[in-house]
This record gives structure tokens, C-alpha cells and sequence, in this order.
């Protein structure tokens, strides 16, 4: 079975939601294109929940318009919407047997039955659950569960896929199978799909272009590549990558950025404030470099991560390779490459004018090398 | 530690014992009692060595007594206000639970404060508005003398519920524990499912009916059987609402065996009663125990 309609796209126009006094999405603006998988990733309380149950019709809006494939449908009704849903604690009908969750979405909407059982039958060999129609919600394993409930929303060809931090229940291994399944389901029927996380991985790996809502307002909302390689904002920079970016305070001059201390960092033209961002495998060990303490080492196996102090006290992370260990409490010195390096306006958070986008994370370190 | 908890078993069956003696005391003189004729009872006082008349008696109950019919009034009157109970609880436990309307809270409140005023205190006002329901109708039009500047007289609309299944019934479902039990049964349901049923465009009523009520059936038949009870056991309001012994309820019926003749009271005949009036609500419990205990402890599994 296949989406039989054409990708819609979701506009997002001057959106504004707010409970009482408190503001939870000021006037947010966006195009989310036909077709694609779009993440919608932010810390708890950002909004992200609030803006797809606005998008599900579960919450009004208190301004704006939403368009669902051209058509306004912040009046409408959820179910008049061409949506479906997936939540984050399955909501599957705990009474009704597999078949009939997936199934009650066409027995209210009176599907006639024969009609109703094909489509049943479908969408649970979607998902892979045809052996498990009769049995009940609490007979199935987490991960069975989740797939009925994204049945459930297959089941009604909806236009467009809301998907409430639907991994978040199931534990590691099984939400990468998951990411994979749904990834899989996609590409095989095309809805449009907005998926609401605040786990970055899924966001990295499942998404066609990630929004990155930081207190109702969008950081940035780009692709994967752009989002980890060019952050738009110190924000998002500080947000993506695990271990996080390092944001410094240092201040540009002469042809080099230096710590409130003067100890140089690196070289770049840049003049006045700013707030450094770098990435920790991006910091290399050189012998002629910046002096740095080490003051905490996390051994992960395949690499180590380093807490190192630099002369003003401020901390920056350095991942390290396996191989040397590093002892704590060791003075090294490390050198930032110059392609590394993401300059930030210290008051607004806006990225300064940045350097290309690379194509391949790892050539930045080798041409990283200071000329 | 398994020494220790055997001693606590043991002193736990001890007290249970004790506890068992004490209940079941009262219930062998009933039973005993039964069994014996007026004549043997006057002999020989209470005692427990049991008689053999215990048909007899019975027989003189059911044809002499207005005890069958009274017990078939419990059993309409008790189902009635049940019904009503759960009724007004489930409305009103799913819209303090699932809507977020103006008021819910004081609504809320209001039900819950009717747990501290029991009937008995409100029998008068009770009595006069079963007397003629149109009561507060007419107060209201004729506040400052308004329905007589309209229509010339002032407005005396008359219905009397004394004396029928309705009069009784309807003022015993004004009661809120079952409002509160519910409310706290249906906060354990996730909302997620309500937005579910919303998203696959089930309306306020079809989520009621499809969803929530099947998933507080254990819950409700346990509230249900609870009520009946009670309303089963109800004294002081039956015995102002229904004069008449055919409407009379039967615990009422019970007590004013009692009170015919002048003679020392027939307590073989009353304990024969009182069995006969114990047995629907005992076969109620014994049939519906597992689902009691199950749904008093609100899980549905």
C-alpha cells in the first residue's frame, strides 16, 4: 500500500501559540516541502510537542494558519486534516484486539467491513504484525506495540505523518531497529512525515532537514550536514554533536582570537568578541600548540574524551583516538585548525559569516593543519 | 526470618480468628433464632440450641408479611439508584477529567462536598420537594410576587413522588462518593488515548462509549454493586418517602414487624425476615466478589 496522494506540504505561517501569558510559540514561520521526513528537535520545553499537536488540530492556535498540501486547516477537525499520528506511549485501545486499533479509524469513519479488513490486513503487513491481529495490546512486546500504532496511522493513507517522540519508550537497541523500520516505511509510502524528538541521533539519522526549536522560536532548520557542520546559531552548535561543541569567549585581533587571559587560540581574522565553537574530535594534539590541562578523561573504548583547562580557566573537550592514553592531571597542547573553527556573535548567538560547508567531515582535519 | 514471619502468620490467624468470632456471634443468634417457634423462644429466651421451624417461620414470612413484596422494592429501588449513581458519576467524572471547561474544578468540588451531607440531614427539604417536585419551580416564579403580575395568580404546579419507586430513588442518587472514585479511575486512563480517538475521529460521545467505558467495567461493576448496597440499606429516607407498606423497602418492612401487638415481639419471625432480607445482597457479593475486590482496587488488567 502506498500513500495514493501526492506529498503535501505543511506551511507554517505566523504560528503563535500561547497558554495565559506564557508565550510557547511566538510567530513561528515555516515550509516543511511535500514528501519529506522533517525532525523537529529541541530540549523538553521548547515547544516542539505543542507545535505538532497545533499541526494534529489537538491544540488551537491562538494566531496564524496552518496549510496542509495548499488547503488552511487550522479550523478543521484532526480527523478532516489528511493527518495521522503516532504517540509516544503507543495510546493503542487496550480493549480492542490489534486488528480493531488499527481497524477504528475506519469503523468510525464506516468503511464498509470487507473493505475495512483488506486495509487492515495491509497496513499490519506495513509494519510486519499479519500473525498478531487477534492477539491484544498488552500480549505484544514494546516494540510490537509501536508498530501497531504506527499501523494505525498508516492504516488511514493520511497525507502526512505526525510522529510524538514515538522512539522514546523502547530501549537502545530496539529504537535503532526502529530507525531503520521507519526509515524503510518512508521511503516505501512517501507521506510527508514530522517527527517530534529531543534525542539527536534520530534526528541526525532519520531526517531529510531537522528543526531546531530552541524556546518556540526556530535555531535553524536545515539538513543533518548543515545542522552538525554549520550551525547557524551557538545554540544549535552547543545542542548537536555528543560530545557537545565547546563554545570559548574570545575576542579577535590582529589576525588571531585569544582568551580574556591573551593566550592565543587560533588563528583568524575576526575582529572584536565572539563566541568560539569548536568540535572535540576536531581539537588535534600538537607539540607546538595551545597548553592545555587535562583535568577529566571518560575512556569510551574506541575513543577517549578529554576535559582540558585552558591558561583563563575556561574548559574546552578534546576526543581522542584509542591508542595513547592520556593521564589526567597531564599538561598537553593542542592546536585548533582554523576549518574548525565556528564564530559566534556573543550577544545575539548568530554565526558570524562562516566558512564553506564541507562535503566530508573528515578532510576538514587533514587540510586543518595552520598554514 | 522464616521462624518470624510464621509467628506473624500466626498471630495474624489469631486476630483474624477473634475478628471472625465477633462478627459471626451476632449472625448464629440470627440464624439459631430462626429456627425456633414463638413458643419454644418464649421458654427458653435466646439461646443456640437451634429449633426445627425454621420453614415454618419461613412460610409465615412469605405469606404473612409484606416482606416478598418488600424485598422485590429493594431490589427496584436499590437497582434504580444505582443506575442513577454510576449515571451522573461517569458524565461527570468524564467531563472533570477529559475537558478543560470553565468551572470543572468548583463542578467538582460542589460533588464532592455532597459527601459531607448526607440525606438524613436534609430529610425536610427532601420530603417537601418529593411531595411536589414542582416546589422549587413555583418558588422561583413566584419570587416577588412575578408570576401573579403575568398571569394573575401565582403559579402552583403539583407532582407528589411520595410513595412511588421514583420518590425514593431519585433522592438517594444524589451522592457523590461515586463521582470522586470514578474521577480517580479515569486519571489513571492516559490521555493520550482520548487524542488518539480524536485524531482517528471518534466525537466526545463515541470515545465515551467505545473506549472508556469498556475500559471501567471492572471499576463500574464493582461502584454498582457498592451502591446497590447501600441504597439497599437505606433507613431513614424510605421511611419518610414511602408510607404505604406495599412501597416500603424492605429494611424498613423489617424493623415495623416489630411493632405489631403489644405482646413480647416475634424475634423468630424477625430473624427469619432479616435472612430473607440479607440474601439478594449477599448473592450479589458472593457472585461479583473477584470483580469487587478487583475493581475497588482500580486496576484493569
Amino acid at each position: 500500500m502506498t500513500a495514493t496522494n501526492a506529498p503535501a506540504a505543511i506551511g507554517l505561517h505566523g504560528l503563535r501559540k500561547s497558554y495565559g501569558a506564557t508565550e510557547v510559540l511566538p510567530a513561528l514561520e515555516a515550509e516543511l516541502r511535500g514528501g519529506e521526513f522533517t525532525v523537529i528537535l529541541g530540549p523538553s520545553g521548547c515547544g516542539k510537542s505543542t507545535l505538532l499537536n497545533c499541526i494534529a488540530g489537538l491544540e488551537r492556535l491562538s494566531a496564524g494558519r496552518i496549510t496542509i498540501a495548499g488547503r488552511e486547516v487550522q479550523e478543521a477537525e484532526p480527523k478532516d486534516r489528511g493527518i495521522a499520528m503516532v504517540f509516544q506511549n503507543y495510546a493503542l485501545y487496550p480493549h480492542m484486539s490489534v486488528a480493531g486499533n488499527i481497524g477504528y479509524a475506519l469503523k468510525v469513519a464506516r468503511v464498509p467491513r470487507a473493505e475495512r479488513e483488506a486495509r487492515i490486513a495491509a497496513a499490519a503487513r506495513i509494519v510486519d504484525l499479519g500473525d498478531y491481529l487477534h492477539r491484544r495490546p498488552s500480549e505484544l512486546s514494546g516494540g510490537q506495540r509501536q508498530r501497531v500504532a504506527i499501523a494505525r496511522a498508516v492504516v488511514r493513507e493520511p497525507q502526512v505523518l505526525l510522529y510524538d517522540e514515538p522512539l522514546s519508550n523502547l530501549d537502545a537497541k530496539l529504537r535503532q531497529d526502529m530507525r531503520m523500520e521507519l526509515a524503510g516505511l518512508h521511503r516505501r509510502i512517501g507521506a510527508t512525515s514530522v517527527f517530534v524528538t529531543h534525542d539527536q541521533v534520530e534526528a541526525m539519522t532519520l531526517a531529510d532537514r531537522i528543526m531546531v526549536l530552541n524556546r518556540g522560536r526556530i535555531e535553524q532548520f536545515a539538513t543533518p550536514q548543515e545542522i552538525y557542520h554549520a550551525p547557524a546559531t551557538a545554540f544549535v552548535a552547543g545542542f548537536i554533536g555528543a560530545p557537545a561543541m565547546t563554545l570559548l569567549d574570545v575576542a579577535g585581533e590582529g589576525g588571531w582570537l585569544r582568551l580574556s587571559d591573551g593566550t592565543v587560540l587560533a588563528r583568524h581574522r575576526h575582529q572584536g568578541a565572539a563566541l568560539l565553537g569548536i568540535r572535540p574530535e576536531q581539537v588535534l594534539a600538537d607539540p607546538a600548540g595551545v597548553p592545555a590541562r587535562v583535568i577529566y578523561r571518560e575512556d569510551l573504548g574506541a575513543h577517549s574524551v578529554l576535559t582540558l583547562q585552558l591558561g583563563d580557566g575556561s574548559r574546552l573537550q578534546m576526543a581522542a583516538g584509542p591508542g595513547r592514553p592520556v593521564a589526567a592531571s597531564s599538561d598537553i597542547r593542542i592546536a585548533l585548525p582554523a576549518g574548525a573553527l565556528h564564530l559566534f556573535d556573543p550577544l545575539t548567538g548568530r554565526a558570524f559569516a562562516r566558512h564553506p560547508v564541507p562535503s566530508d567531515a573528515m578532510k576538514v582535519q587533514d587540510d586543518a593543519i595552520p598554514s | 526470618m522464616i521462624e518470624n514471619s510464621r509467628s506473624i502468620d500466626r498471630w495474624a490467624t489469631a486476630i483474624l480468628l477473634c475478628g471472625l468470632v465477633f462478627v459471626l456471634t451476632p449472625m448464629a443468634f440470627v440464624i439459631v433464632t430462626a429456627t425456633q417457634s414463638y413458643e419454644e423462644f418464649l421458654r427458653r429466651n435466646f439461646s443456640l440450641i437451634p429449633g426445627g421451624h425454621f420453614a415454618e417461620n419461613l412460610r409465615e414470612v412469605w405469606t404473612r408479611t409484606d416482606l416478598p413484596r418488600q424485598t422485590l422494592n429493594s431490589i427496584i429501588v436499590g437497582a434504580i439508584a444505582a443506575t442513577g449513581r454510576i449515571a451522573l458519576a461517569v458524565t461527570t467524572s468524564y467531563a472533570v477529567v477529559f475537558f478543560t471547561g470553565r468551572g470543572r474544578g468548583l463542578v467538582y468540588a460542589l460533588v464532592v462536598a455532597s459527601i459531607m451531607l448526607p440525606l438524613e440531614l436534609m430529610i425536610i427539604t427532601a420530603y417537601q420537594v418529593t411531595a411536589n417536585v414542582a416546589l422549587p419551580l413555583n418558588a422561583l416564579a413566584n419570587a416577588g410576587g412575578l408570576w401573579s403580575a403575568l398571569a394573575g395568580r401565582p403559579l402552583d404546579l403539583q407532582w407528589n413522588l411520595l410513595d412511588s419507586y421514583a420518590g425514593i430513588a431519585i433522592p438517594l442518587m444524589a451522592q457523590g462518593s461515586c463521582t470522586l472514585i470514578l474521577v480517580q479511575f479515569f486519571r489513571t486512563i492516559p490521555p493520550q488515548l482520548a487524542r488518539a480517538a480524536i485524531i482517528d475521529g471518534a466525537g466526545p460521545l463515541r470515545f465515551l462509549w467505545d473506549i472508556l467505558l469498556p475500559l471501567s467495567k471492572g471499576p463500574l461493576t464493582a461502584l454498582g454493586i457498592y451502591m446497590f448496597i447501600s441504597a439497599w440499606i437505606q433507613y431513614m429516607w424510605p421511611l419518610v418517602a414511602a408510607s404505604s407498606p406495599a412501597r416500603t423497602m424492605a429494611v424498613v418492612g423489617l424493623a415495623r414487624l416489630q411493632e405489631e401487638g403489644e405482646r413480647i415481639p416475634d424475634f423468630p419471625l424477625q430473624m427469619t425476615g432479616a435472612i430473607l432480607v440479607t440474601l439478594p445482597p449477599l448473592i450479589l457479593i458472593a457472585v461479583f466478589q473477584r470483580r469487587i475486590v478487583r475493581g475497588l482496587t482500580l486496576s484493569e488488567k
